[in-house]
């Protein structure tokens, strides 16, 4: 017998839900145990910046939402102090997060977190300055092999040594996504594009757009029709700014992308000739399940309210995001 | 009521002495309500983390678990000046006047005097990792919380006054079973510590449906 263990059914039924609850924690909370493992934190701290994080949007009105960068403290970590001073206070005071509003954005300065759960103000240094924020935060995680937060109006990430560990949106966090794409790679698929185009992916669904993109086997478009009268010149996917791929993506129809890493094509309506595939939620899902029983492709769907489906040969491949499925 | 050794009760008062620096250094407050629970609450993760933090008797009262002990004990280091209560005009729940209870610069010094001990340094460490899941609660919301800890619940089935077990066995016992659960369906071997949060979140996911 367990020590404390008590016989009467009362006890057993608190262990049998304990047991449920427990399943569930685990599922949710393993990654921040892992983390805090990796890192040598303490865990009740790092809950504490999950749960600041979690009631962020209800920490300003609706017009007035905060962004903030956060850096774990580590032994030999050395950060100059910020411009701005303010007496250390405890992540759990979401009103002195929201007194400082966006001054400690992530891009000149971010909050350090000791292990204690006090946050300081500290410099970034020059040599990890990028264009955006996340950027900056995700760059300052891999040069000190950190963990570090960046939070923003609607969606926050975690980065362990300069890695996307997870993002929270719409009140979930989300696992990076972790695709076998071996399989795909002895079709001939290049791992690498696959997962440029999941970036991409990812990148649409952060910013609830929908997509369309299909990676071909084919040098040539086939089957397809644009939607709109817009010519495309062929060109290769990496040397198109990741602003204008979005902008491309974001127009109706799919992008049509050739497993050598070629765009051939925007805003295409893809044309299928069987009536298969109609299980699925709308008309990109279903389009996107008969052009791929038809053409040797993957195509990546993208909802506009974040799922991601990947289909082949006419069936749902993989999905990422479904937490996300209202 | 099991009246406590004189050395046990020094100590408490100590301990509570140290509690209330811990609260200053994480920028907490705290006032006669939540001093209870934030002390029951450290008591419960100290058992599990095999630390004992104090020995004063916790019974079960309307607002959750409560302890004349330790109310005599802040009685104490306010008349010794370790302590400044501050009396406010709000009420709390329970009817009486509410006092703030703040650590004073002789309560401070005294404070960092117990910490060059061993003992009271390993409590400290405990009470910190304590105040982290409880120190920023208002007192509503810790007295709720304590609703959901399982000793305290199973007293309470037994009514009004009944003394909760010092030796915290369901909460012991559920946090085995959080280890159990991690190593038999997850391949996961959890710490005392880790398995303990997940024995909070228990709680305040049981604290909730109260």
């Amino acid at each position: 017998m367990r020590e404390g263990s008590l016989t009467s059914n009362s006890s057993k039924m608190d262990e049998e839900f304990g047991e449920l609850l427990y399943k569930r924690f685990l599922k949710d909370y393993r990654w921040l145990i892992e983390l805090a493992r990796l890192h040598s934190f303490p865990l009740l701290v790092l809950d504490q910046v999950v749960k600041t994080i979690e009631k962020s949007p209800h920490m300003t009105s609706e017009k007035e939402r905060i962004s903030f960068g956060l850096i774990v403290d580590k032994p030999g970590l050395s950060l100059a102090p910020a411009d701005i001073k303010v007496d250390p206070f405890h992540i759990s005071k979401t009103s002195r997060l929201a007194d400082l509003k966006n001054a400690v954005g992530g891009v000149h300065s971010c909050y350090l977190l000791d292990k204690l759960g006090m946050l300081t103000v500290v410099k970034v240094p020059d040599d990890c300055k990028k264009e955006t924020a996340p950027q900056t935060v995700q760059e300052i995680s891999t040069k000190s092999q950190t963990l570090a937060f960046h939070m923003d109006i609607d969606i926050a990430r975690a980065y362990s040594n300069g890695n996307i560990v997870r993002t929270w949106r719409k009140g979930v966090w989300l696992e990076s996504p972790h695709l076998p794409f071996d399989e795909l790679a002895k079709e001939g698929y290049p791992e690498a594009l696959l997962s440029k185009v999941v970036r991409l992916c990812v990148d649409m669904s952060e910013l609830q757009k929908s997509t369309t993109l299909v990676v071909q086997k084919g040098d040539s478009i086939e089957s397809c029709h644009p939607f709109r009268e817009i010519q495309f010149n062929e060109c290769e996917f990496d040397s198109i700014p990741r602003s204008q791929l979005i902008g491309y993506a974001d127009m109706d129809g799919a992008v049509i992308i050739t497993k050598k890493g070629w765009v051939l094509g925007i805003a295409q309506m893809l044309i299928s000739h069987r009536e298969i595939g109609n299980g699925f939620e709308g008309a990109r899902h279903t389009s996107a399940s008969r052009y791929s029983a038809e053409h040797e492709c993957v195509i990546f769907v993208v909802s506009q309210d974040g799922p991601i489906s990947i289909f082949r040969g006419g069936t749902l491949w993989a999905r990422l995001f479904s937490e996300l499925k209202p | 009521m099991v009246e406590r050794e004189p050395s046990k009760t020094m100590s408490d008062q100590i301990t509570l002495l140290v509690l209330l620096k811990a609260l200053k250094d994480l920028g907490f407050e705290t006032r006669r309500l939540k001093l209870e629970k934030l002390v029951y609450f450290a008591n419960m993760l100290g058992r599990l983390l095999g630390e004992k933090i104090t020995n004063q008797e916790f019974f079960v009262w309307k607002y959750g678990p409560f302890s004349k002990q330790l109310y005599a004990d802040v009685e104490v280091l306010v008349a010794r000046d370790f302590v400044k209560a501050t009396e406010l005009d709000t009420y709390e729940e329970a009817d009486e006047k509410s006092f703030e209870y703040t650590i004073t610069k002789a309560g401070l010094a005294a404070a960092e005097k117990a910490l060059q001990d061993s003992e009271f340094k390993s409590k400290y460490d405990v009470i910190l990792r304590s105040l982290q899941a409880t120190g920023n609660l208002s007192a509503a919301q810790i007295k709720k919380l304590s609703y959901g800890e399982l000793d305290f619940k199973d007293a309470r089935a037994k009514g009004k006054t009944t003394v909760i077990n010092p030796d915290f066995p369901h909460s012991v016992r559920m946090t085995n079973l959080a280890k159990e659960v991690a190593d038999r369906d997850f391949g996961m071997k959890l710490s005392d510590e880790e398995a303990s949060f997940l024995y909070l979140k228990l709680v305040e996911a049981l604290s909730a449906s109260e």
